[in-house]
């Protein structure tokens, strides 16, 4: 939303959010016909026990196109079990069209285990064809198991589990190790692994290193690779896609630095190409 | 001068109580012992991670403390944080700018190529793998509110306006219609030439032979995605409207309980498309 914020916190304990604006998605056109105007009001209980209630509308010219209501509720048993939960109801669409709970087990500083449960609707604008349609609900099942195996060297294991009502279940499964950089040398590398009864198998892996030179110079390589079966006028293939690319950041200052990547991209479905790009980034 | 006695009061009241702290550690205790001190006390800045390192507690306890306690995982930033932070930054339960500025949020949030989700170098966390191009259905067909969360339709249908429909994966528009009988017993459709789908299906798109009855299965998958290509939805009114086509009824079957705030919500607008 490009629009104003208004917080106000003196109410006792309760937080007061007001808010108006445009919508704004991440695309060229800017659609400055569409309005948002939404209150939020949040308050802690027992401490530990956060809870949000929002409101939301959107208008599309002088026709409402989205009504909703949200509520979030976060809480932390003994820096033990942390749980949390949103919820989304389209008023206009009398339906739950979002919903989030999940757990993360946090009690040992060398592992934790966070489990998730999604149900998810798509929300239409009312003005659009596609409001007045029959959907079906996507679900999710997620655990991930994170072991620290040193300072800034993590590796973590998940399996998600998507559920859709009418079609088959797909099975994802993901392992990696992850070393953020605490000295020298960053990166990560990835395998995933999605078993789809109904066709969009993937098997694929990400791998990406970076090193820095000197104080002021890093520089990095990484590989993407995918292969995804795809079925096609009731013949199936398998698709090679790829990204190679190597990157470097000159650091100036604090608040200065210059990044550069030429990266190949290729897959068997269009011819290979490559893209390189020079950012100069200021903090002000 | 006032924050440096309080400083100092601070850390006597954290070295006389630290013994009875034995295990485990309570970062909210910290919070009431240090209120009004920045985060960076202890979380000081260029750390090498969120976890502020042994020697940042030796500043206000003893070597001995740091036997006694045990400290817990961090509830955040794990290793898939960059995809799991929406709950916790929606409900403001850290405060995420006691350490990030909001440029660390339009690293990924913001316009641009796929790989730069994410850090300049590509996040390991980055959804758009590999050549998204070819990638991007299973996501597009996972968690419908996954895509709009950013992109709008019309970003989807930049790209597929350029398809051949015969090209997508999608069972839906592959021609296989012609195997479909007319009614239980009826003579299968490849016995019919075009001249002869409109004494049937009058003003309907079946003609073109690119639509097949598997199309509502996948339509009700994913809404999103036929949204992607087809904005206005006006071929789907050319076989759902009241008012010609197959006069095929889309509606859920609730809709008896709906129908009454979208008609209002929308001045009829929609309704009157089909109706």
């Amino acid at each position: 939303m490009d629009g104003l914020t208004l917080e106000y916190g003196d109410l006792d304990g309760f937080n007061l959010t007001l808010f108006g604006g445009g919508d704004v998605s991440y695309y060229e056109g800017y659609n400055v016909k569409d309005l948002i105007v939404g209150a939020e009001i949040r308050h802690s209980f027992f401490e530990e026990v956060n809870l949000g209630l929002s409101y939301l509308q959107k208008w599309d010219n002088s026709e409402l196109a989205n009504e909703l209501v949200g509520l979030d509720v976060d809480y932390d048993y003994k820096d033990l079990l942390h749980i949390y939960s949103e919820a989304q109801f389209n008023y206009l669409a009398d339906t739950i069209s979002y919903f989030l709970a999940g757990t993360k087990y946090h009690r040992s500083e060398d592992w934790s285990l966070r489990t998730e449960y999604l149900y998810s609707l798509p929300v239409f604008s009312s003005t659009s064809i596609y409001s007045i349609f029959a959907v079906d609900e996507y679900q999710e099942l997620f655990v991930e198991y994170e072991h620290r195996l040193a300072p800034g060297l993590r590796a973590f294991v998940n399996y998600a589990r998507e559920m859709y009502e009418y079609d088959a279940d797909a099975d994802v499964f993901e392992a990696g190790l992850e070393k953020i950089r605490t000295g020298r040398f960053s990166g990560y590398v990835i395998g995933t692994w999605r078993e789809d009864p109904d066709g969009q198998d993937l098997t694929g892996f990400k791998l990406y290193g970076a090193t820095t030179i000197t104080h002021k110079l890093q520089a990095g390589i990484g590989v993407h690779v995918d292969v995804l079966e795809r079925y096609l006028d009731e013949d199936e293939d398998e698709t090679t896609s790829s990204r190679i690319w190597v990157d470097g950041t000159v650091t100036f200052n604090r608040k200065i630095n210059l990044q550069a990547k030429v990266e190949r991209i290729e897959s068997d479905l269009w011819d290979e190409y490559y893209r390189g790009r020079v950012r100069l980034n200021v903090r002000f | 001068m006032k924050h440096s006695v309080q400083l100092l009061l601070t850390v006597l009241v954290v070295l006389v109580t630290s013994t009875v702290w034995a295990t485990p550690f309570d970062h909210n205790d910290h919070l009431s012992i240090l209120e009004g001190e920045p985060c960076l006390t202890c979380h000081i800045e260029d750390g090498e991670t969120i976890i502020p390192d042994q020697k940042v507690c030796l500043e206000c306890h003893e070597g001995d403390w740091l036997e006694e306690v045990t400290f817990s995982g961090t509830k955040t930033h794990g290793a898939s944080w960059a995809l799991s932070h929406r709950a916790v930054a929606k409900a403001k339960t850290i405060d995420c700018a006691s350490c990030h500025q909001q440029s660390d949020c339009l690293d990924c949030h913001k316009a641009g190529f796929a790989d730069e989700v994410g850090e300049f170098s590509n996040n390991m966390n980055n959804i758009h793998r590999s050549d998204f191009h070819v990638s991007h259905p299973i996501a597009a067909r996972t968690n419908p509110q996954l895509c709009t969360s950013c992109h709008e339709s019309a970003y989807c249908s930049d790209c597929h306006n350029d398809f051949r429909r015969t090209s997508l994966a999608g069972a839906s528009h592959q021609r296989s219609f012609s195997s479909l009988t007319v009614g239980a017993s009826g003579p299968a459709h490849a016995k019919f030439n075009e001249s002869q789908c409109q004494t049937c299906h009058p003003d309907s798109i079946l003609p073109s032979h690119e639509w097949t009855t598997g199309h509502a299965r996948e339509a009700r998958k994913n809404l999103v995605t036929c949204q992607a290509c087809h904005p206005e939805g006006d071929v789907c009114i050319k076989c759902h409207s009241a008012r010609s086509g197959l006069g095929a009824n889309p509606h859920p079957k609730d809709w008896d309980n709906i129908d009454g705030r979208m008609r209002r919500a929308s001045n009829g607008r929609t309704c009157r498309k089909c109706h």
